[in-house]
């Protein structure tokens, strides 16, 4: 077997120049697990292996977010070494000398020899809990800079509907327009920090995504039925097609539910009286796909590689509906991406649009996250 | 004006906007009002006057919705309390643990319509009876 050797000069080469990483790392024997290198950081965190002393522990140990023992063979090293391949984790806890518990990321790296076997095992720990902390203070900021302007939004909202409703006396025609239009803005306002919200939640991958088995054929139906007042004010035909025999599949309905909800209203905000609209689910070999097509009026060709990006509208989108917010694709994307599948269109301006997009059948990936689409 | 005056709702909201709002509609729709302005006010008008039912917001001065809930649990009436929490501070259900709080409805304040907040009432009204 083909083993490292190192002179004096390489030993201290590697040793200044692991001494200057900005983490604790340490450089392990792969046979015996025992330490023949660690940074100066390295015997900050986890103590000096060379020394005997009692102010550090010979061997640290690492524990889970509740305070137990990880267990050895979950650990990256024990990982690395098993799989010959590098291991990443990021919940590992380490109590510090003054007793105070960090979460680090803890990376395992095996450095082969020729023969492709692992002889050490390069280990580095860097303390995450900094990054955790600004994740969640930006998320935090978001909601309660959204709290903060919904706030004096549900004040107008309320108002503005008891003064329609008549709660304060019957108002004339100008009286009611005018009242109208302040609760028609409101409810924009409303709907575009809604939106920010979403995005802001899809982006932080925190959102929980929690698949159950769904019934696709009701899931849509229920969706359709929310539309046809607006669909049938335009005299636009719905037309949906699924195959009877489609099995449930393993999605979250809440998030999968705002994909449909999005692209159907789209389709029928942007068809002109008269217009159709079909969505027809199919499945290939791995993915089940839906599409939503409408005889509206398209996306121009100089558009279109633009279409998904946040806060973008097409020219003519902007002409016929003002009051879009250009968050709603960049949105949907988010969803089916994060839910393990892909988004596409065809569209020629004047003619329509076919918007598709694929759910993998085996399901979608179910993530713990702590935020909810709004 | 409508006669719902024997169902008593207690209102913890400290917006003096919203606080109107809602207690206009409401007593508008016939029903009795109570009004807090601050967590612990409606902790203490909830277990001295066993409201039917309590709209809640979430972030309240002196004591906090999650506050003021958790303590009403632990009341022998407050136990079964029926509660809405009316807020506008959303994507947080997980840490309101609505169903281990028992909590019956959790809406968004800038969503709902006050008509259609009676209209619910009304439901959970002809549930109950």
């Amino acid at each position: 077997m083909m083993t490292f050797s190192f002179s004096d000069e390489y030993k201290k080469l590697l040793q200044v120049t692991i001494d200057n990483l900005p983490f604790a790392a340490r450089i392990l024997k792969a046979e015996t697990g025992e330490i023949v290198m660690i940074n100066k950081l390295g015997t900050e965190l986890l103590g000096n292996p060379f020394v005997k002393t009692d102010v550090f522990p010979q061997t640290i140990i690492l524990l889970r977010n509740d305070g137990t023992i990880y267990p050895q063979n979950e650990l990256p090293a024990f990982l690395a070494l098993k799989t010959n391949a590098k291991v990443i984790k990021d919940d590992i806890y380490i109590n510090k000398a003054d007793n105070s518990k960090n979460l680090y990321q803890v990376t395992a790296v095996p450095i082969k020899n020729s023969q492709n076997q692992a002889e050490f095992i390069f280990e580095i720990f860097e303390d995450i809990k900094h990054i955790k902390e600004v994740d969640r203070t930006k998320t935090d900021f978001i909601s309660l800079a959204s709290h903060q302007l919904r706030t004096p939004l549900s004040a107008l909202r309320w108002f503005s509907e008891m003064l329609l409703a008549g709660d304060a006396g019957e108002l004339n025609k100008e009286q009611k327009d005018f009242v109208q239009n302040i609760s028609d803005s409101t409810n924009r306002m409303i709907e575009l920090v809604n939106s920010l919200l979403n995005v802001s939640r899809v982006e932080s991958g925190r959102l929980i995504i929690d698949p159950k088995p769904t019934n696709l054929r009701d899931l849509i139906g229920n969706i359709i039925a929310e539309q046809k007042i607006k669909a049938g004010e335009k005299k636009i035909e719905l037309v949906f097609s699924i195959d009877q025999t489609l099995p449930e599949i393993n999605i979250d309905p809440k998030l999968i539910g705002e994909v449909y909800t999005n692209l159907l209203s789209n389709a029928v905000k942007y068809t002109q009286e008269g217009g159709s609209v079909k969505i027809i689910v199919s499945e290939d070999q791995k993915n089940i796909i839906s599409q939503i097509s409408d005889t509206g009026i398209g996306i121009p060709q100089e558009n279109q590689a633009k279409i998904f990006q946040k806060f973008f509208r097409g020219d003519n989108a902007i002409k016929l509906a003002p009051d879009g917010n250009g968050l709603g694709l960049h949105l949907t994307k988010a969803i089916v991406e994060s839910s393990g599948g892909e988004i596409w269109f065809n569209s020629v301006s004047g003619k329509g649009t076919s918007f598709y997009f694929s759910l993998p059948k085996e399901g979608s990936q179910s993530r713990a996250g702590d935020v909810t689409l709004n | 004006m409508e006669t719902n005056n024997n169902y008593k709702i207690l209102v913890i909201e400290d917006d003096k906007f919203q606080h109107s709002a809602i207690v206009t509609k409401l007593e508008k729709a016939g029903f009795t009002v109570l009004s807090a302005y601050d967590g612990k006010q409606g902790l203490d008008q909830a277990l001295s006057n066993h409201p039917d039912l309590i709209l809640l917001d979430i972030i309240l001065p002196v004591m906090d919705g999650m506050t003021v809930l958790e303590n009403l649990r632990k009341d022998p009436w407050g136990l079964n309390a029926d509660v809405i929490i009316l807020t506008n501070l959303s994507g947080v259900e997980k840490d309101i643990k609505i169903e281990e709080n028992r909590v019956r409805e959790f809406l968004i304040k800038s969503d709902w319509g006050l008509e259609d907040l009676v209209i619910l009432i009304k439901q959970r009204m002809k549930g109950q009876s």
